[in-house]
C-alpha cells in the first residue's frame, strides 16, 4: 500500500548554550494507513524529537536541519504555518504521555473536546455537543452526557487519557501520534488504553506512530518497528520479523535485558554495560560501539549505513 | 576495613528472637490518613485506609517483592516498616524488637540498620551536596567514621556500587540516572544496614540500565547478607530478584507466595490480571488476557466484602459480603480469595 506519511532522512537539532545537539540524525520511515508503527528508544534516542518535528511543534531551541516529511505527497517542512494549522490536529493528531498536564484544569472536558472540534470545523453548539458525546462514547467513557461537565481533576489518569484520545480523534485524523501514552499509567489501565488505541486504529483505518520504550508493547500492539539509539535508526522491520530475528546488537541487548515472567531462576540479567552517550558529544562511528559486545576497531571509524539485510529488514551495523 | 565489621554488635542475636528466622515481622498493620470531611459542615471525618491490616514476615537474607498499582498502599507499607511514619495500629518487629516500644534513642540506633532507596534518583539526592557529603552524611550522623577513615569508607562504598573515587568531588547533576541510583545505593549502605527497602529503584531508569542496577543489588545482597523489601508496580521487575512476592490491592495483601509459585501458579484473579496485562516480548501468542474493567476504587470508601469484587470477572455473591482472609492451605502460598483459595 502507498505510504501516507514518509519521513526521509530527517535531521533535527537543538541549539543550546553548550552547542548543537543532534537529536534526530537521518531518520527515515514510512507509515501506511491502517498500520501501527512502534518508534522505540531510550531517553535521548530522539523518538520524541522525531514526532515533534513531524507535528512542527519543536520548542524554540529546536530546528529541523534536513530531510523531508511527506504527508499525502506534500512536504510538511515546506508548508506555511497557517496551512500547517489545518493539518495539525485535523489530519495528524497527537496524544502525550501526561494527560493531566495536557488538559486545561479550568475547563470541563466537554468544552475542551468541543474546542478541538470547532477549531477545525464549523459546527453549531448543538452539533458540537452531539459530536463530543459521540467521541467520548467511542473511547469507552460511560455515561458521556453526564461526564462532559466534569473537570480533568475529577477523572482518573486512565480516563484522562481516554479524553485525550477522544479529542485527538474528534476531527477524524488520518494519522495519530501517541507519545508514550501509557507510561504514566498502571499496568492494568495501560492494557485498557492500548487495546483501545489498537481497536480504534483498526476500525478507523488510522496510521499510528506509537512512541514507547517498551518492546513488550511493540511486540503485542505494533505492526512495524523502528529502533532508535542516540538519534540514529539502528534497526527497522516488521514486528514479526524483528522479534523472530533481531540483528542489531543493540536490539538484542535490549531484548535480553528484559526480565521474563516465567518465574524460572536465572543467575543474572544480561545488562548492556555503560551508559547512554551524551547527545552533545556522541561517540564517533557507530553510536553504540562503546557498549557493543561485538564491536571491532572499524566500528569507531564510520557511521554504519542502514542496509536491507533481509527482505524489508533494515539494520545499521557492519558486523551483521 | 571490612564492610560488615561495623554491624557486628548490632547483629548479635537478641534473646527472644534467637529462634525466629524472620528479620521483619509485621502484624495486623493499619495506616489511615485523614481525607477531609464528607461535606463542608459535616462532622463525619473521612479517612484513607492506605494500609488495612497487613501481616507478613521477611526472612533474613531474602528479597520480598511487593507489587501493587498506584494507590495500593505499597509505599506506605514500606515506610511503616521503616517507621518513617507511625501506624494507626498494629506492630512491626525488627529482629525480635517491637519498634513501637523503642525509645527515641533506641529507634535512632535502629534506623542505622534499616535503610531506604528511593525511586527517583533525580529528586532524592541533594543537588547542592557533593557525592562525598551525600554518601558520608550517614557515617557522620551515626558517628561511624571520621577523617581519613571516613574518606576511605566513602571510596570503598563508591567502588562497591561500581563507581570510581573521582565521583566524590562531583555533584549529582553530573551523573546519569543509573549512576545517581548507584550513589543512592551507596548512601543507603554507608551505615551497614541489615535491611533495605527498595522503593521502585529502577522504575525511573532506561531499560538497558535497569538490568545493571538489578544485578548490582543482587550482588550486594549476597556480599553483605542484606534483606530486601523490593517495591514495584510491575511484576516483571521483581521476578528476577525476589525469593517471594506479595501482591497488594487497596491496602491489603491479596496473595503472597514463593516466586516460582506466583508466576507459574497464580491464584488470585488480580494477580492473574496483573500478570496477563504485562506486554511480553514472547513470540508465542498470549492464550488469554484477563481484561479488568474499571479502575482501582477509592481507598476512602473501599467496596464491601472483597475489595476487588467490583472488577473481578469471577465475583460471586459472597464476595460482596464477606472479606476473604489471606490463607494458605499448606505452607507458603497464601491467597485472599473465596473463589480461588490456596491449593
Amino acid at each position: 500500500m502507498a505510504a501516507l506519511l514518509e519521513v526521509k532522512s530527517l535531521c533535527t537539532s537543538f541549539f543550546t548554550d553548550a552547542g548543537e545537539v543532534r537529536a534526530v540524525d537521518r531518520v527515515s520511515f514510512t507509515l501506511e494507513p491502517g498500520k501501527l508503527m512502534g518508534l522505540v528508544g531510550e531517553s535521548g534516542s530522539g523518538k520524541t524529537a522525531t514526532v515533534l518535528s513531524i507535528m512542527r511543534l519543536l520548542p524554540e531551541s529546536g530546528r529541523v536541519t534536513g530531510g523531508e516529511i511527506l504527508f499525502a505527497g506534500r512536504d510538511l517542512l515546506k508548508v506555511s504555518e497557517p496551512e500547517m494549522r489545518t493539518i495539525r490536529g485535523a489530519k495528524i493528531a497527537m496524544i502525550f504521555q501526561e494527560p493531566m498536564t495536557s488538559l486545561n484544569p479550568v475547563f470541563t472536558i466537554g468544552s475542551q473536546v468541543g474546542e478541538a472540534i470547532r477549531l477545525h470545523q464549523r459546527t453549531s453548539r448543538r452539533e458540537t455537543r452531539d459530536r463530543v458525546i459521540e467521541a467520548l462514547r467511542m473511547v469507552g467513557i460511560a455515561d458521556p452526557e453526564r461526564r462532559i461537565g466534569d473537570y480533568p481533576h475529577q477523572l482518573s489518569g486512565g480516563m484522562r487519557q481516554r479524553v485525550m484520545i477522544a479529542m485527538a480523534l474528534s476531527c477524524n485524523p488520518q494519522v495519530l501520534i501517541a507519545d508514550e501514552p501509557t507510561t504514566a499509567l498502571d499496568v492494568t489501565i495501560q492494557a485498557q488504553i492500548l487495546e483501545l488505541i489498537r481497536e480504534l486504529q483498526e476500525r478507523l483505518k488510522l496510521a499510528v506512530i506509537l512512541v514507547t520504550h517498551d518492546l513488550g508493547i511493540v511486540n503485542e500492539y505494533a505492526d512495524d518497528v523502528t529502533i532508535l539509539y542516540a538519534a540514529r535508526v539502528m534497526e527497522q522491520a516488521s514486528v514479526k520479523e524483528l522479534f523472530r530475528n533481531p540483528m542489531n546488537p543493540y536490539t538484542k541487548g535490549l531484548l535480553e535485558s528484559i526480565p521474563g515472567i516465567d518465574g524460572k531462576p536465572r543467575r543474572r540479567l544480561q545488562a548492556i554495560p555503560g551508559a547512554i552517550p551524551s547527545a552533545l558529544r556522541p561517540p564517533p562511528g557507530c553510536r553504540f560501539h562503546p557498549r557493543c559486545p561485538i564491536a571491532i576497531p572499524q566500528c569507531a571509524e564510520a557511521d554504519p549505513p542502514l542496509l536491507e539485510k533481509v527482505l524489508n529488514h533494515y539494520v545499521a551495523c557492519i558486523r551483521v | 576495613m571490612s564492610l560488615v565489621s561495623g554491624s557486628d554488635q548490632a547483629s548479635a542475636p537478641i534473646a527472644e528472637s534467637a529462634t525466629a528466622a524472620a528479620l521483619i515481622r509485621v502484624e495486623n498493620l493499619w495506616k489511615e490518613f485523614p481525607a477531609g470531611s464528607e461535606g463542608l459542615l459535616s462532622r463525619t471525618r473521612l479517612t484513607v485506609k492506605a494500609v488495612a491490616g497487613v501481616s507478613l514476615d521477611i526472612q533474613r537474607g531474602e528479597t520480598l517483592g511487593l507489587v501493587g498499582e498506584s494507590g495500593s498502599g505499597k509505599s506506605t507499607l514500606g515506610r511503616l516498616i521503616l517507621r518513617l511514619i507511625e501506624p494507626t495500629r498494629g506492630s512491626v518487629w525488627f529482629d525480635g524488637r517491637d519498634l513501637s516500644t523503642l525509645s527515641r534513642a533506641g529507634l535512632r540506633a535502629l534506623r542505622r540498620e534499616m535503610q531506604l532507596v528511593f525511586q527517583d534518583p533525580y529528586s532524592s539526592l541533594n543537588p547542592r551536596m557533593k557525592v562525598r557529603a551525600i554518601v558520608g552524611e550517614g557515617l557522620e550522623i551515626h558517628q561511624l567514621a571520621r577523617g581519613p577513615e571516613k574518606e576511605a569508607r566513602i571510596v570503598q562504598l563508591l567502588e562497591m556500587v561500581g563507581m570510581g573515587a573521582d565521583a566524590m568531588n562531583r555533584y549529582p547533576h553530573e551523573f546519569s540516572g543509573g549512576q545517581r541510583q548507584r550513589i543512592g545505593i551507596a548512601r543507603a549502605l554507608a551505615v551497614n544496614p541489615r535491611f533495605v527497602v527498595l522503593d521502585e529503584p529502577v522504575s525511573a531508569l532506561d531499560v538497558s540500565i535497569q538490568a545493571q542496577i538489578i544485578n548490582l543489588l543482587q550482588d550486594l545482597q549476597e556480599k553483605l547478607n542484606l534483606t530486601y523489601l523490593f517495591i514495584a508496580h510491575d511484576l516483571r521487575v521483581v521476578e528476577h530478584i525476589s525469593r517471594r512476592v506479595a501482591i497488594m490491592y487497596l491496602g491489603k495483601i491479596v496473595e503472597i507466595a514463593p516466586r516460582e509459585e506466583i508466576y507459574a501458579n497464580p491464584r488470585h484473579p488480580y494477580t492473574r490480571a496483573l500478570l496477563s496485562a504485562i506486554p511480553t516480548i514472547d513470540q508465542k501468542v498470549k492464550s488469554e488476557r484477563i481484561k479488568l474493567p474499571g479502575e482501582m476504587p477509592s481507598p476512602v470508601n473501599p467496596p464491601s466484602g472483597c475489595s476487588f469484587h467490583p472488577r473481578c470477572p469471577y465475583a460471586e455473591e459472597r464476595c460482596k459480603i464477606t472479606e476473604p482472609k489471606l490463607e494458605g492451605a499448606r505452607g507458603t502460598h497464601k491467597v485472599a480469595c473465596h473463589v480461588f483459595p490456596a491449593q
